[in-house]
C-alpha cells in the first residue's frame, strides 16, 4: 500500500506525475504544460486543486471490470504492451492520524471522500471515479443532485460513498457518447435492480448489430443509436429534439427535478459532437421566480388563470462531462439570433441536440403533457383552484383586508407550479411524513388511496410560501395515463381545505367526482424525495474535522 | 422586474385574453397576436396564411377546423405597449381585404416591433407614407424620397385626421399646408435608420424586413 499526504501544489504535482506515469521529458516541462496537454493530469489536478489537504491511499494491481473488458477484447490483440492491471486511488480527507491499517472502518469512512481508478493507457487515464459532490462544488453553493450510495472496500476497510459515477473516454473502446452509456448504466443499475450493467464489449456489439462499418475504434454514436442500446436493456428512453420544441428548456427541468438523469448530446462546432450527462440543478434562484408567467384561458368560465412554473428559476445544472471534471456547474441559456426570434439553446456556448431521457416502462405520460393537464386542471370550472380558494379557512385567517379580492391566480399574484416525477412508494413515504403532525386527516386519505408506480406531481403555492418551503395544495396525475386522458387522469386534487381523490374503478366515473372537506388544514412541506441537497464545502486550511 | 407573459391557444381565444386580461381594444388585440405568431416564426407558411385571414375576415366566432390550431406567444408589457401604439398610429393601412397588403405592411411593423423602438409622433407621417409606398410596391424594394412625399398639388396636408387626434405631430404641417420637402424627410428616413426601421443605400432606402 502506498500513501501520499498532499497539502500543496508541489506535493501534488509530484504526485500525479507519478500515477499517471507522465515522461520525465514532459514533467520538466512543467504544470502548465501538463494541464495544457494532458487531459488525466487537467483533470486529476483541478480536483485535487479543491482539496487543501487529503490522503490519498494507493491500490497497485487493482483489477477494474470495465477496463478488464476493453483490455481483453481490444487492448490485449494490440503490439505494444499494455497492463491489466489499473491503480486505485481512494481520497481522505485531511491527514490520517493513525496508520491506515489501525484505523477502523467508521474512523476512516468520516474522511472518504471517494475512489478513482487509473487506467494505465498514456493521456486517458481516468476510469470508474465515484467522489462525493460537496468537496467539488463551489464554495457554499447549493444545489440538488442525483446520486446513488456505492459501497467501497479498500484493504478490508469497508466504505460508502454517495456520489454519481464519472469516467473519461479512453479513446478507442469508449469516446463520449460509450462513456454516457456507461455512466448512466452505472448509476442506474446501482439503484434499481431492474436495470443491467453494459460493458464496452456490450456495447460495441449492440452497436455493431446496428452500423454498416467496424465499430473499433470506436467513432462515437449517434443519439439515435445511444436511445436504442438503453431500449436493448430495459429501458424506455425519449428522444427530444432541442430544436423541434419550445419547451425544452422546461421539459429537461421536470426531468431532472424528478431525479431522472438524462444524456444531452451536443454540437461543439459544425462537425464535432457530445454526449454528457446532466445529474441535477443548482438552487433555483428567488429572484426570478414570476418574472415569466403563463396564462391559461377556459372557455367555461370565460377567465383566464396566471402561473408561473419553478423550471423558469432554474438555469444552471450540474454535470457530468468526460472532458471537465465532474459536478461542473454549467448555464442552459437561449441564445437569440440574428433574424431568427427562437433562440439557440446553449450549454456552456455549446448548441444542445439531443436530450435522452431513460425512462421506465410504466413512465408513460410526457413532463410536456403532465404540464398541460395540472394547468388545464387548474383553470376548468369543475375541478379549478379558484372557487375553492373563496371557500377556504386557510385563506380567511390569512387574506384579512384584501379577503374580498383573493388574488391568486392573477397576473399580480400567479400561482406557483412546480412538476416532478415521483414513486409513489418515495412521495407516500415523505407526505406520511409530512403530515403526520397537525394533518391526520389528509395523511389518512393519501394513505387509503391507490397509486400506480409512478405519479406526476404539481405542487402549487404561492411565492411567498415558496420561500419558506411549504406548498399548498397538490395535483397528482397517473403516470400510466396517455396525454388523451387529459384531465381524467388526475388521481389526486388537493387544494387550500378541500382534497379529491379517485381509486383505480372510479375512471368510468370521471363526470361524478366530488370534493371531501378538510377541516383542519395547513400548508405543507414542498416534496424534496428526489435529489439530494448537496453543499459545496469550505475549503479550510486543515482539513481535519 | 418586468414579467414577460406566455399565452397558447387559439388565435381567437389568445384575442380574448388580451382584450380582458391586458384591456386591449377588440382590433389592436387582433393585430398584436398577428404580430406575435409572425414574430414567434413557430409555424410553416400555411399557417401564416391562416393567421392573415383570421384577421381579415370580420367573423365573431370560427368554427372551421383550422382555425382550431394553437398557437404560443409571449410578449412583455413594453412590447405590447409598443404594438398598441403601432396600431393606433398606422392601424389604417391595414384595414382592407388585400392579404398581401397585410403581409407586406405586418413584415414592415415586425421590424419595428423587433428593434425595440417606436415610431415618435413627428415621425410619423414620413413613416406613414414609405408603408403607402410600399403597399402600393409590395415586389419593390427600395425607394428614394421623392416617392414617399405628399403629392397634393394644394399643398393641403392629407393626415390632419391623425393631428387633429394627437396621435402624429408635424413640424411640417403649418395652418393645414403641407411644407414636407427632401430635406426634411431626408432627415427623419435618416433618424430612422439609425434605429433600424430603415437601410440606406446610396440615396435610396429599403424597409429592414
Amino acid at each position: 500500500m502506498i500513501v501520499f499526504e498532499i497539502s500543496n501544489d508541489e506535493e501534488r504535482f509530484v504526485f500525479l506525475v507519478w500515477v499517471l506515469m507522465v515522461s520525465d521529458e514532459e514533467a520538466c516541462k512543467g504544470k502548465e504544460f501538463l494541464i495544457q496537454h494532458h487531459p488525466s493530469f487537467r483533470v486529476l489536478w483541478n480536483l485535487l486543486s479543491r482539496l487543501h489537504l487529503c490522503t490519498v491511499i494507493v491500490e497497485d494491481h487493482y483489477v477494474d471490470w470495465v477496463y478488464r473488458d476493453s483490455y481483453y477484447f481490444y487492448y490485449s490483440s494490440k503490439h505494444f504492451n499494455y497492463s491489466r492491471f489499473c491503480k486505485r486511488l481512494c481520497i481522505f480527507s485531511g491527514a490520517l492520524e493513525k496508520e491506515f491499517y489501525d484505523c477502523t472502518s467508521e474512523e476512516v469512512g468520516k474522511r472518504f471522500i471517494g475512489s478513482i481508478v487509473i487506467r494505465p493507457i498514456p493521456g486517458r487515464s481516468i476510469g470508474r471515479t465515484l467522489l462525493a459532490p460537496r468537496y467539488f462544488l463551489p464554495e457554499r453553493e447549493l444545489c440538488q443532485i442525483r446520486l446513488a450510495k456505492y459501497k467501497i472496500t479498500v484493504y478490508g476497510k469497508q466504505l460508502t460513498v454517495e456520489a454519481f459515477p464519472y469516467s473519461m473516454q479512453d479513446g478507442e473502446t469508449t469516446s463520449c457518447a460509450e462513456i454516457t452509456i456507461l455512466n448512466l448504466l452505472d448509476y442506474y443499475s446501482r439503484s434499481y435492480p431492474e436495470y443491467r450493467y453494459l460493458l464496452p464489449s456490450e456495447i460495441s456489439k449492440l452497436a455493431e448489430l446496428n452500423s454498416y462499418e467496424r465499430r473499433m475504434p470506436t467513432t462515437g454514436l449517434s443519439y439515435e443509436l445511444i436511445s436504442k442500446i438503453f431500449c436493448e436493456v430495459g429501458f424506455y428512453p425519449r428522444l427530444y429534439s432541442a430544436q423541434k420544441m419550445t419547451k425544452f428548456r422546461h421539459i429537461l427541468y421536470y426531468y431532472i427535478e424528478s431525479g431522472i438523469p438524462v444524456a444531452l448530446g451536443l454540437k461543439q462546432g459544425p462537425e464535432a459532437k457530445h454526449s454528457i450527462i446532466i445529474v441535477g440543478h443548482k438552487a433555483t434562484d428567488e429572484n426570478t421566480l414570476g418574472k415569466e408567467i403563463t396564462g391559461v384561458y377556459d372557455q367555461e368560465t370565460d377567465d383566464t388563470i396566471w402561473t408561473c412554473d419553478i423550471a423558469d428559476t432554474v438555469d444552471t445544472y450540474c454535470i457530468i462531462d468526460d472532458n471537465r471534471e465532474p459536478y461542473q456547474l454549467s448555464s442552459c441559456i437561449e441564445e437569440k439570433q440574428m433574424k431568427e426570434q427562437s433562440g439557440l439553446l446553449k450549454l456552456n456556448h455549446c448548441e444542445i441536440e439531443y436530450m435522452m431521457v431513460p425512462l421506465y416502462k410504466r413512465m408513460i405520460m410526457e413532463a410536456a403533457d403532465a404540464y398541460d393537464i395540472c394547468l388545464s386542471i387548474l383553470a376548468s370550472k369543475k375541478l379549478g383552484i379558484k372557487d375553492f380558494l373563496l371557500m377556504s379557512c386557510f385563506f380567511e385567517g390569512v387574506m384579512t383586508a384584501e379577503r374580498t379580492e383573493l388574488k391568486l391566480g392573477t397576473k399580480e399574484m400567479p400561482i406557483v407550479m412546480r412538476l416532478f416525477m415521483a414513486s409513489s412508494r418515495t412521495f407516500r413515504k415523505k407526505r406520511d411524513e409530512q403530515f403526520r403532525k397537525e394533518k391526520r386527516e389528509v395523511r389518512d386519505l393519501y394513505n387509503i388511496t391507490v397509486f400506480p408506480k409512478f405519479v406526476w406531481i404539481c405542487e402549487i403555492t404561492t411565492k411567498e410560501l415558496h420561500k419558506k418551503g411549504l406548498v399548498i395544495g397538490e395535483i397528482v396525475l397517473d403516470a400510466t395515463s396517455s396525454a388523451e386522458v387529459k384531465t381524467d387522469s388526475f388521481i389526486i386534487i388537493h387544494y387550500p381545505n378541500v382534497i379529491c381523490r379517485r381509486m383505480p374503478e372510479d375512471y368510468s366515473e370521471a363526470k361524478n367526482i366530488q370534493f371531501e372537506k378538510i377541516n383542519t388544514w395547513f400548508p405543507f412541506e414542498r416534496f424534496d424525495g428526489n435529489l439530494e441537497n448537496v453543499v459545496g464545502q469550505v475549503r479550510r486550511i486543515s482539513d481535519n474535522d | 422586474m418586468e414579467h414577460t407573459y406566455r399565452l397558447e391557444d387559439t388565435l381567437e381565444n389568445l384575442q380574448r385574453i388580451l382584450q380582458s386580461q391586458f384591456e386591449m381594444q377588440a382590433d389592436a388585440a387582433k393585430f398584436f397576436v398577428c404580430l406575435l405568431v409572425k414574430d414567434q416564426k413557430q409555424n410553416a407558411e400555411e399557417e401564416d396564411l391562416q393567421t392573415e385571414l383570421w384577421y381579415l375576415e370580420k367573423h365573431d366566432r370560427y368554427t372551421t377546423p383550422i382555425f382550431e390550431s394553437r398557437f404560443s406567444i409571449s410578449f412583455t408589457e413594453l412590447k405590447k405597449n409598443m404594438a398598441e401604439l403601432l396600431f393606433q398610429q398606422f392601424g389604417t393601412l391595414i384595414d382592407d381585404k388585400e392579404m398581401i397588403n397585410f403581409s407586406t405592411i405586418l413584415n414592415c411593423f415586425l421590424a419595428v416591433y423587433r428593434s425595440g423602438t417606436i415610431i415618435q409622433k413627428r415621425e410619423c407621417c414620413v413613416y406613414y407614407q414609405a408603408l403607402n409606398w410600399k403597399k402600393m410596391h409590395a415586389s419593390q424594394e427600395y425607394f428614394c424620397v421623392e416617392e414617399i412625399l405628399p403629392k397634393n398639388g394644394e399643398n393641403v396636408c392629407e393626415h390632419l385626421d391623425y393631428i387633429r387626434d394627437k396621435k402624429w405631430e408635424c413640424n411640417l404641417c403649418s395652418k393645414e399646408n403641407c411644407h414636407a420637402n427632401l430635406e426634411n424627410f431626408s432627415i427623419i428616413l435618416n433618424g430612422l435608420c439609425e434605429r433600424n426601421v430603415f437601410k440606406k443605400y446610396n440615396s435610396m432606402y429599403r424597409f429592414v424586413i
